[in-house]
């Protein structure tokens, strides 16, 4: 009995979570402009349609564009913070720790107004570059979060081992500590670049109208109406979210981003 | 050792740039006449606060804000722990399932969240559409922008994240805490309201706080979900933006800032006493 409420209420949630995905799924292989779901006649005309509008392209082009760069700068300044914090804990380093999450913290429309005006006065407004920066200072919370724990897992033990086996001081980090903690260090920036490629309300007040990323370019689109390119949009994305947080858990990496390790048992 | 020092340098830049400038700059903008067009002015004036203070509507909108982001906040708990509580009961398999459908709908940016919604729940390609299909019920429009449509997208978008910052801390119950309470002969409604909420008092006011600043600090649910009269403060906050009221905007988000920070501090003095006494 009880466990049947349990499936049921699962089942429940499920639906609830997955139902508008489901309907945009449906609506992307319309196969006339009608947004009908049941989809009539379906097909794949509009992600044809989708690959070969430079618009939508070049909207999908920037938002990897700065997902990558971001990620990359985030987690590379995260490992920087953490490894620091590991190695000296003290009272500085943990508000320095404070001081990087700070930008994740805020409410986001704050944060991203705050920013605007940095930006403004550095003149990169309307840039990807200013963009790449507005979401790394967002982003960083979740490599820091992952890289953390990987630097946690680390046993004294282990760094007297290496010692007593003749490592040396500044061949620690390459021989010992970067193997232990780049598989967090991955799956850091993975779900980083996820969140990064998602991202509106930062990118908006950065683009100054004249950087689109596809999110910025799906809720411009929305105001003349919907097309199944938007849907087309939306189901990429969130298949290519899938396929990433499928492979982390098939190698047994999803649970560091819950900063727990578990293992299957 | 000196080398290492120099790690310092950036890492210095970058929180002056993204922590401290960004902080300073709003504080600056909201109490003087600057609009981002280069030269900075250092005059102080009130003017941009007397011209939200004007009349009542900004402090209202203040206050609805808050009260509808709290409400949502409560509606996401009541969904996640029970949610959460099954999850982890699941087998390592299924659980995994979960977690990567649950990771990847938190992932899916708010845009694209409110886009399917307004899909589901307009005439032609959603849930009215097939009711009346079915002879159910007689829909001339659809569905949004409405106060219910706004309030269901709001929690449909925290309730993934509340899922996942509650798993690892309740799966890390004790499951013999439960098991010896049956024994003793407790319903399941005492052992949760007696046990477990107690056992994860502390995660569950963190999470609360996360889902309360991620809702509070995005505007495109309720601006693209609910009708004018049901917009948050953030939503005027974009819309002074977009329209280069920058002043308005900055004392606006200050304002904003202000009032997350009287709430946290009350919730902070309304639990703390009790974490300190358990």
């Amino acid at each position: 009995m009880k466990k049947l409420l349990q499936i049921l209420g699962l089942g429940a949630f499920a639906l609830f979570l997955y139902m508008p995905i489901f309907v945009v799924s449906g609506s992307s292989l319309n196969s006339s402009r009608q947004m009908v779901f049941p989809p009539e006649d379906p097909g794949f005309t509009w992600y044809i349609a989708f690959f070969n509008d430079p618009a939508w392209v070049s909207a999908l082009t920037t938002s990897i564009v700065i997902a990558v760069c971001s990620s990359f700068i985030a987690t590379t300044l995260a490992t920087v913070v953490a490894y620091l914090l590991w190695r000296r804990q003290s009272r500085l380093h943990e508000y320095l720790y404070r001081a990087v999450l700070t930008p994740f913290l805020l409410p986001g429309i704050v944060f991203a107004v705050s920013l605007s005006f940095v930006i403004a006065a550095l003149g990169i407004m309307g840039t990807k570059l200013a963009i790449i920066i507005g979401h790394a200072a967002v982003i960083i919370a979740i490599p820091l979060v992952t890289i953390n724990l990987g630097f946690s897992l680390v046993s004294k033990e282990q760094i007297e081992a290496a010692r007593t086996m003749g490592v040396r001081e500044f061949q620690l980090l390459p021989m010992v500590l970067v193997p232990m903690i780049r598989p967090y260090v991955l799956t850091g920036a993975l779900f980083a670049l996820i969140i990064s490629m998602n991202e509106y309300v930062v990118a908006f007040l950065l683009s100054g109208f004249s950087v689109e990323t596809l999110p910025i370019k799906v809720y411009n689109s929305q105001r003349y109406g919907f097309t199944p390119t938007l849907s087309v949009g939306t189901v990429l994305y969130m298949t290519f979210s899938l396929v990433v947080f499928t492979i982390l858990a098939m190698t047994g990496r999803l649970y560091s981003l819950l900063g727990i390790e578990e293992k299957r048992h | 050792m000196r080398a290492w020092n120099l790690l310092y340098v950036p890492l210095v830049c970058y929180v002056l740039a993204v922590s401290v400038l960004p902080l300073l700059f709003l504080i600056l903008t909201a109490f003087t006449e600057n609009d981002m067009s280069g030269a900075i002015s250092w005059d102080f004036t009130l003017a941009n606060f007397g011209e939200l203070f004007y009349d009542r509507f900004y402090i209202e909108r203040m206050f609805y804000t808050i009260g509808l982001v709290m409400m949502v906040t409560l509606i996401t708990l009541v969904i996640a722990v029970p949610v959460t509580l099954a999850i982890a009961q699941l087998g390592y398999f299924w659980r995994t399932v979960w977690l990567v459908g649950l990771f990847s709908s938190l992932a899916l940016s708010e845009v694209l969240t409110v886009y399917a919604w307004q899909l589901m729940l307009a005439q032609s390609s959603g849930i009215p559409g097939w009711l009346q299909a079915l002879g159910l019920i007689e829909v001339t429009e659809s569905w949004w922008p409405s106060f219910p449509a706004m309030t269901v997208v709001l929690v449909y978008f925290t309730s993934p994240v509340a899922v996942i910052v509650l798993f690892s801390p309740i799966s890390r119950l004790d499951p013999s805490l439960a098991e010896s309470a049956r024994t003793m002969g407790y319903g399941p409604a005492t052992i949760f309201l007696r046990i477990i909420l107690p056992a994860i008092q502390e995660p569950l006011v963190r999470t609360g706080l996360l889902c309360f600043m991620l809702n509070i600090g995005s505007f495109v649910i309720s601006q693209q979900m609910g009708r004018p009269s049901d917009w948050m403060i953030s939503v005027f906050i974009a819309d002074f933006m977009s329209s280069f009221s920058i002043p308005l905007a900055g004392s606006m988000a200050l304002m904003l800032l202000a009032s997350v920070l009287v709430c946290l501090g009350a919730i902070f003095f309304m639990v703390r006493p009790k974490a300190v006494a358990a």
